[in-house]
């Protein structure tokens, strides 16, 4: 077959595959309108469901810094989503949901799509460092709840400051910054040189003349930081104004300024910087001054204490200032330290829980008749000069239940002040049907102007609640389902009973000392019995002792001299010496023969010398018994034997060897 | 001359007597300071019962606490408090941490009078409920067990082991009174068996009297009143590193609400409580002390109501 040929059978063939082909192209052709008909209504399907995007207001922030959470639900369907809710991890002060409608008109496809929805909003206040998975954030939709996704968020320790700033990725020179109070942009450096000698300087409003330091720390450009107050109690505002002045014309603000630390406080930055600022001019010394308001910080007080707020410092930018670009000329302010107490316990109302400011409270009750089990919405409103309440007390009693607020807020600052308005949103169920008192909306403060407690509060005025018409066989939906409530297990203690706090034995210093001095006292009491029989038996011992006996024949031997009988004295004596040898020697002397008697007391351990006298003491009391009665030599004898007895004496007594005295028997 | 003299001693027997009396109105005064903080009079009660009954819990809480700040302590105030809270737990107006302040204030209440049965069966059934709660959720706290000696301290009370101690003192004084003064032999065998047992009794006794001293005056108690109380380092960061053999369970990061620990130190926002064998932070705001029994190192010497009858 040659090419391009279609034969006979080639036709018939084709001819058979035509319908094929022909419904094929039906099928593709459906096929498309049905994909184009899907692409045309998809947006609307698509959106069915609940868009939710949930932001924060900085990715960074430092320790008592804030930063803003928003979750925007948005739902093309009638019903809008609401109930928010976030869940925030441990380390925040959480302030809301403040939630807000939204209504967004697009055209998506070709239909043009109504959405509607909420944008509510949380103010997180950080309290301690970390990296933090701040959500998922939730909406009721539909009787369902649903997610969106979780945003992380830094919060860096005391000290250390968020790296983005906005003014720090401006560049140098700015066309828009108000550092030029002229308009003139770049050319701010010859500007000025035109203004230092010419008349434009002048135009400069005068700086108040509470701006003007009394002296200036630097003669080119420095930083001065004021308070409003040294002394504040935990919640009130401090305002922190720290101004830059130059000498050298006008300035701007270098890139990577070191912001100051505030751990103990929640701030609310009133200034971010110079740039809307007036620029102020004085002249001091001959030089002319520019000075401009850099930052303002309304600081509120975590803590009771002296709580430093760190220094500021900031980088001067501009050619008389040595610096163009980069860190500029770089100044820095002082530490500040700020003495904080606690409000006063003296006048302390009921529920205080630490609201500090002058605010007023309105509300409004609507509707004010409802069925029983239906709600009314009481709308409450609190204004005015502070850190805004987080809360109100609001009137509890039996058959109303006051659901979670939605919070509203509306912050402003005026001269410097913080302030504004917040507004509480409150469900109150009702279930008891009558007039019901709905009581008083109450917020107790303190107001650091008047130093006083106050308590502002709003009377609610009546609602009336009208039974069910099916009443027969409705309970009281708080009713417990099983079982009595724990609560109703207590009952409340009316009266007082006497009461006498806990005193253990251990704090009493008696305890301690009975445990060691009653056995101690034992055994001293013990010690000192035997201790008085020892000294007893010694006395006893020492009594019938042969040294005794000794002083005892001494004195019957002076005696005998005084009587003027010799005789008698040299008895003494002898019996005086013997004695006297035996305590010293234990030697029984009376029955050792005269000659054998030195060396025998010279055995026993008596030197020599004294042995020796010892005998002829003795032979000198044989002389005198037998010899002339003279009373000198008498004396002298007994004078003799008195020195002998006393030297014998004052050696040890010694105990004669029992294996000697036994030979010797 | 002379007549001016006794013008003259008149005069400082007048300073004496106003000095005098100005002393001893100072001393009064001072006694006045010193005394009993007063309790609140029977119709304050009645006041807050009345709010109680009808429904207004918070008005209760807030007069309650209001006496708690104002040093008031008292075991009938501390266990109306729990009953407020748990009243308001228990109502459509119910707080996160309100069974957690019920615990507080019922284990204030059961510290300051031991024998308050109805606050110990009440605890009991609020720590059970507590349990049973947290045994529906995957993300439990745990609860470590007390430190040995805490543990041998609270199964017969500080005053006992002192007791025992004192006993031991007792029997080795008399034991040694036996020994040394009789001469039987069998009497001076039995006083030093005596002594010697008394000697082992009184150092236990005083040992474990002068452990619950030092715990006592070193560390307060307080109950976790969160949901679930994170622990931290000292620096502040979460860990879970206080696992251990003293601890129940596998987790430990968490202690759950209700859970009664012992503060040892406080920096910043941070108290430092024992747990189990170690040490771990929670943050301050996440536990409630309760209000020291007796003379405590940490909370000094409380101020007990004053009831006027």
């Amino acid at each position: 077959m040659k090419p391009g040929c279609v034969c006979r059978s080639e036709r018939r063939r084709l001819a058979r595959s035509a319908p094929v082909a022909r419904g094929a192209k039906a099928l593709r052709l459906a096929s498309v309108l049905w994909l184009a008909a899907l692409v045309a209504l998809w947006p609307r399907a698509g959106r069915a469901d609940v868009e939710l995007s949930l932001s924060l207001g900085a990715r960074e922030v430092a320790v008592g810094e804030s930063v803003q959470v928003r979750l925007d639900a948005m739902s093309a369907d009638d019903e809008s989503p609401s109930d928010p809710e976030l869940v925030v991890p441990s380390g925040f002060e959480v302030r809301g949901p403040s939630v807000g409608t939204r209504q967004q008109v697009s055209i998506s496809g070709f239909s043009m799509v109504t959405q509607s929805g909420i944008t509510a909003t949380w103010l997180l206040t950080a309290t301690r460092p970390g990296l933090f998975t701040i959500g998922p954030a939730t909406v009721l939709w539909k009787g369902q709840r649903r997610q969106a996704e979780t945003v992380q968020l830094s919060v860096l320790p005391p000290g250390q400051q968020p790296r983005v700033r906005s003014r720090s990725r401006r560049p140098a020179l700015d066309p828009f910054d108000a550092f030029d109070p002229f308009g003139r942009g770049s050319g701010f450096d010859d500007l000025f040189d035109r203004l230092r000698g010419g008349s434009r300087f002048e135009q400069l409003p005068a700086a108040p003349r509470d701006l003007v330091p009394e002296r200036a720390p630097d003669t080119l450009a420095f930083l001065d930081a004021h308070i409003d107050t040294r002394r504040a109690v935990v919640g009130q505002q401090v305002t922190l104004s720290i101004y830059a002045h130059g000498s050298q014309g006008l300035f701007q603000e270098a890139p990577g300024a070191r912001e100051p630390t505030h751990p103990d406080f929640l701030a609310h930055r009133l200034v971010e910087d110079g740039s809307r600022q007036p620029v102020y001019q004085y002249s001091r010394g001959g030089e002319r001054w520019i000075a401009v308001k850099v930052r303002e910080i309304a600081l509120f007080p975590l803590r009771a204490g002296r709580l430093e707020i760190g220094p500021l410092e900031f980088g001067f930018l501009g050619r008389r200032y040595g610096a163009r670009s980069g860190d500029g000329l770089r100044r820095s302010t002082r530490p500040i330290f700020v003495d904080v107490s606690e409000p006063p316990k003296e006048g302390r109302p009921a529920g205080y829980t630490g609201e500090v400011g002058d605010f007023e409270l309105r509300a409004t009750v609507e509707p004010r008749t409802i069925p029983a089990g239906g709600s009314i919405a009481v709308s409450a409103r609190v204004k005015g000069r502070g850190r805004l309440p987080g809360a109100l007390i609001v009137p509890e009693q039996a058959g109303t239940e006051w659901l979670e607020p939605t919070v509203r807020d509306d912050v402003s600052v005026e001269n410097s002040v913080v302030g504004g308005t917040r507004s509480f949103s409150y469900l109150v169920r009702m279930t008891q049907p009558g007039t019901i008192d709905l009581g008083a909306l109450r917020l107790p403060l303190f107001d650091p102007a008047t130093g006083r407690y106050r308590v502002a509060s709003f009377a609610l005025g009546n609602a009336t609640v009208e039974a069910p018409a099916t009443a027969a066989g409705a309970g009281d939906p708080a009713a417990p389902e099983d079982g009595p409530r724990l609560s109703e297990l207590v009952r409340f203690r009316a009266a007082l009973a006497p009461h006498e706090p806990a005193r253990f034995w251990t704090d009493r210093a008696p305890y301690w000392w009975w445990l060691g001095l009653a056995p101690g006292t034992v055994l001293a009491a013990f010690g000192l019995l035997r201790l008085g029989a020892r000294v007893r038996r010694g006395l006893a011992a020492r009594a019938d002792s042969q040294a005794t006996h000794a002083a005892r024949a001494l004195g019957d031997a002076r005696q005998a001299l005084a009587a003027g009988t010799p005789a008698a004295v040299a008895s003494a004596s002898e019996r005086a010496l013997y004695s006297g040898i035996e305590w010293s020697t234990g030697v029984k002397a009376r029955a050792v023969l005269r000659a054998d008697l030195a060396r025998e007391l010279s055995g026993a351990g008596l030197p020599d010398e004294l042995a020796a006298r010892v005998v002829a003491a003795l032979e000198a009391c044989s002389a005198l018994r037998f010899g002339h009665a003279d009373p000198a030599r008498a004396r002298a004898v007994v004078d003799d034997v008195d020195a002998i007895v006393k030297q014998l004496v004052r050696r040890a007594p010694r105990a004669r060897p029992r294996a000697a005295e036994e030979a010797r028997a | 001359m002379s007549a001016r003299a006794p013008q003259r001693r008149r005069g400082a027997g007048l300073v004496r007597g106003w000095t005098l009396a100005g002393v001893v109105a100072l001393a009064g005064l001072v006694e006045l300071a010193r005394a009993d903080a007063p309790a609140p009079s029977p119709e304050d009660l009645a006041k807050i019962q009345a709010s109680l009954e009808r429904g207004a819990f918070s008005d209760a809480i807030a007069e309650l606490e209001l006496w708690s700040d104002r040093g008031v302590v008292h075991p009938d105030l501390s266990f109306d408090r729990g009953v407020a809270y748990l009243g308001r737990a228990e109502s459509p107006a119910k707080r996160r941490a309100d069974l957690g302040q019920a615990v507080a204030a019922f284990e204030e209440a059961l510290q300051l009078a031991p024998g308050d049965e109805e606050a110990a069966i009440i605890l009991g059934r609020i720590r059970a409920e507590l349990d049973a709660g947290r045994d529906k959720r995957a993300s439990a706290g745990v609860v470590a067990r007390p430190r040995l000696s805490r543990a041998l301290l609270e199964l017969v009370g500080e005053d006992v082991w002192a007791g025992l101690g004192a006993l031991g003192s007792l029997v080795l004084s008399l034991g040694l009174v036996a020994r040394l003064a009789s001469s039987q032999h069998r009497a001076r065998l039995g006083g030093g068996i005596a002594a010697v047992v008394g000697l082992v009794v009184a150092a236990l006794g005083a040992t474990m009297a002068y452990v619950g001293h030092h715990l006592r005056m070193t560390t307060s108690p307080a109950v976790v009143i969160v949901e679930q109380a994170r622990l931290q380092g000292a620096d502040g960061r979460p860990i879970a590193a206080a696992r251990g053999a003293s601890t129940l369970g596998e987790s430990a990061d968490r202690v759950p609400e209700g859970t009664l620990v012992h503060i040892s130190a406080t920096r910043g926002g941070l108290v430092q409580i024992e747990w189990g064998d170690g040490e771990a932070w929670l943050d301050a705001r996440d536990v409630r002390r309760i209000a020291p029994s007796a003379t405590t190192g940490s909370g000094g010497t409380a101020r007990t109501a004053r009831v006027e009858r």
